[in-house]
């Protein structure tokens, strides 16, 4: 059986990560997962993510039992269910980080950040938990869904970034250190560097890293960049698949297609779609999500633009022409056979399939297209049954075509 | 020297299990269906309803499964069946079936119990795209069985009943939960038996023809599995289909439409045992 062996060390840093939010060394800044982390890192607070804590809570699948607490104070089920899951697992105090951590509960945040580069609800979100725990909220809100980031809307993001340094100085009791930040941008961007590298040591044919394996080896880059730590994960990582590509190792060798997943994982179903596909001789070998922690325009010679250029150029933050434009690369650059679409219920932002892109981006790059309905942490919009039924007929339907031609 | 080869085919559904036997004649290249048999999954592992189905139609026929089967094609969900020598894939199967039982189909909607699937195909019947309905249960078989055993009908009386309708009640949500919800009221409200069923026909014949065209799916479109039995839910897509300005679609249909997958797979079958004999006589000559 394929293992990937950095697993081990990746599990023990989360592990040192998430008990280092409770030990009072550092003060504890939220943050959210596409937002100016190094900047907080720079007035050295530890930066917690609650979006990870969402991934947690669905992939233990523990989301549904605190989702109707949060849906009793107002919050609709059908809004983002890492708000709904994260707020009800704050009100009825139930949380895996105890059981998987040893924490007490959720960290206690001294100050609060947002970016609505992703969605509004981490607005709505993160204002709750401003309230609850009586702590100062900053919040960057860039111009949304561009084709093109010019300079003009560089500009307005890093106006809105420097807004931040006085209310982090005053909750840090530091003074902005610009050399401090500088150093901070270049071990992110080091580390997200890395992590490219990393997805596309599955351009090769056979290759060492799944979608799914990365649903899991992106924790590092999400909650530890702007740290050594990340940096030095990554180095490891890189070199392990690096190697199994040149010993020709994969996690699925012989493979009949290669798939792109777009949207959100279904957290709770990562194993059993995992085998899914494996069983039907298919590698998902690539997907918007984890890409998402790439930020290749990260330069700590010009600290402000490049960090206000990459969080604004993320993938959710762009239009149509501009995702269908990735996309395509990416299909060629991973030699993609199909897209499979995950139209997640509670995650409008960051479902395409709604508005028709698939049938257009089909016309573009004739790459077949499969749309399924889930969620991210809320099982009870994904149907199991129709799921599979849905997509073992697309993989026939591919595998015929390839053969057929 | 017996000119007539057996092979079997064996979908295996969500609700049902569908068996058939198929002749195939050598000397005048005919096929033809001898034998069929539908059991009702319920409670019951599915690979004992199939290993009991596949018994009983050996039964029947006198026939000895090593001696007299060439071929056991299973599709759908069967690969677990255990004495299959070979699956394949349903969409296919269906396609296979589908022009088996109705020639010159260039679509074959296979309206199941978990889905509809509708399938484009060429001349040959090979597969040239496809499309399902979403995740939804109010558009498949399985939601009318469920109003019927509620309004106390066997799944069987369903297209009859659906035919005696005057003034049919369309239930108003699409989700299944409301649509229940729907019927119930209009149970209450005193609508008869007919014109609620050709109510629920209707309103799957509607995601039926939306699902056609997205497809732009061509004719003459053939209606197959499970509820292609159903004359009621036929007479509903025929009727929406003209609504919707689509009078030049021909539908085709037949009285075995469940057993289109399992038809398909026994073709299937029929059709790799040749090969494969073609391949180790070849093999033979050569050695």
């Amino acid at each position: 059986m394929y293992v990937i062996k950095s697993t081990e060390k990746m599990k023990a840093i989360m592990g040192n990560y998430f008990r280092s939010l409770e030990t009072g060394e550092k003060k504890v800044a939220w943050c959210t997962s596409v937002g100016p982390a190094e900047l907080l890192r720079s007035f050295g607070f530890e930066v917690y993510f609650p979006e990870n804590h969402g991934a947690l809570l669905g992939a233990t699948r523990t989301a549904m039992d605190v989702i109707p607490e949060a849906v009793k104070s107002g919050y609709s089920g059908h809004v983002c269910s890492y708000t709904t899951a994260d707020i009800g697992s704050y009100l009825r105090n139930e949380t895996p980080l105890k059981k998987h951590y040893g924490m007490k509960g959720h960290p206690k945040p001294d100050i609060i950040a947002f970016n609505t580069n992703q969605c509004r609800e981490v607005q709505d979100w993160f204002y709750f938990f401003a309230k609850e725990f009586n702590c100062p909220i900053v919040g960057i809100t860039p111009p949304r869904y561009l084709e093109e980031v010019t300079q003009k809307e560089v500009d307005l993001v890093v106006e809105q970034f420097k807004r931040m340094i006085p209310v982090c100085e005053q909750v840090s009791g530091r003074k902005f250190d610009e050399e401090k930040f500088k150093e901070t941008v270049r071990l992110s961007k080091e580390a997200t560097l890395l992590w490219q590298k990393v997805l596309k040591t599955s351009t090769a044919m056979n290759a060492p890293i799944s979608f799914f394996d990365g649903t899991i080896h992106m924790g590092p880059i999400v909650v530890l960049r702007g740290t050594q730590v990340a940096k030095d994960y990554y180095t490891e990582l890189l070199a392990e698949l690096e190697d199994n590509v040149k010993n020709n190792v994969g996690f699925l060798p012989n493979a009949r297609t290669r798939i792109f997943w777009e949207g959100m994982p279904i957290w709770g179903k990562l194993r059993m779609l995992s085998d899914l596909f494996t069983s039907n001789g298919a590698a998902v070998v690539a997907s918007t999500y984890c890409s998402s922690w790439v930020f290749d325009k990260f330069d700590e010679n010009d600290p402000w633009n490049s960090t206000a250029r990459a969080y604004t150029e993320i993938f959710i933050n762009r239009g149509e022409k501009a995702k269908m434009k990735m996309l395509s690369d990416w299909f060629k650059e991973y030699h993609i056979d199909g897209i499979i679409y995950h139209d997640s219920k509670t995650c409008f932002n960051n479902s395409n399939a709604k508005f028709g892109m698939p049938q257009r981006l089909k016309e573009i790059t004739g790459v077949p297209a499969l749309v399924i309905e889930g969620d991210l942490c809320d099982l009870r919009f994904f149907s199991e049954g129709q799921s599979i039924t849905k997509i073992e007929t697309f993989l026939e339907q591919l595998e015929e075509n390839k053969v057929l031609g | 020297m017996n000119n007539t080869v057996y092979t079997m085919g064996i979908d295996v559904g969500g609700s049902y299990v569908k068996n058939v036997l198929m002749s195939y004649d050598k000397d005048s290249g005919n096929h033809q269906l001898v034998d069929k048999q539908t059991e009702k999954i319920r409670k019951r592992d599915p690979k004992d309803v199939a290993h009991d189905s596949i018994d009983m139609i050996l039964e029947r026929n006198n026939l000895n499964y090593d001696k007299d089967i060439a071929y056991l094609a299973s599709t759908g969900e069967g690969e677990m069946v255990e004495r299959k020598t070979g699956h394949f894939y349903s969409m296919t199967t269906h396609a296979r079936g589908g022009v088996f039982l109705t020639p010159g189909a260039r679509t074959v909607v296979d309206m199941g119990g978990l889905y509809v699937r509708a399938i484009k195909i060429d001349e040959r019947g090979k597969v040239l795209d496809y499309k399902m309905t979403g995740q939804c249960a109010s558009g498949s078989g399985q939601f009318i069985e469920n109003i019927s055993r509620y309004l106390g009908l066997a799944v069987e009386e369903v297209g009859d009943i659906s035919m005696q309708a005057d003034n049919p009640e369309v239930p108003s949500g699409i989700c299944a939960v409301l649509a229940e919800t729907d019927v119930i009221n209009m149970v209450s409200k005193g609508a008869s038996t007919p014109n609620i069923i050709k109510g629920i026909n209707i309103s799957i014949a509607q995601r039926v023809v939306k699902l056609l065209s997205s497809l732009k799916a061509e004719s003459p479109i053939s209606l197959m599995g499970g509820m292609g039995m159903n004359k009621g839910m036929i007479q509903a897509i025929e009727e929406v289909a003209s609504e919707n300005k689509k009078n030049e679609i021909q539908f085709l249909s037949h009285p075995d439409a469940i057993y289109s997958g399992a038809i398909g797979a026994a073709l299937w079958g029929g059709y790799r045992y040749h090969i494969l004999k073609e391949k180790s006589e070849k093999e033979l000559v050569a050695s």
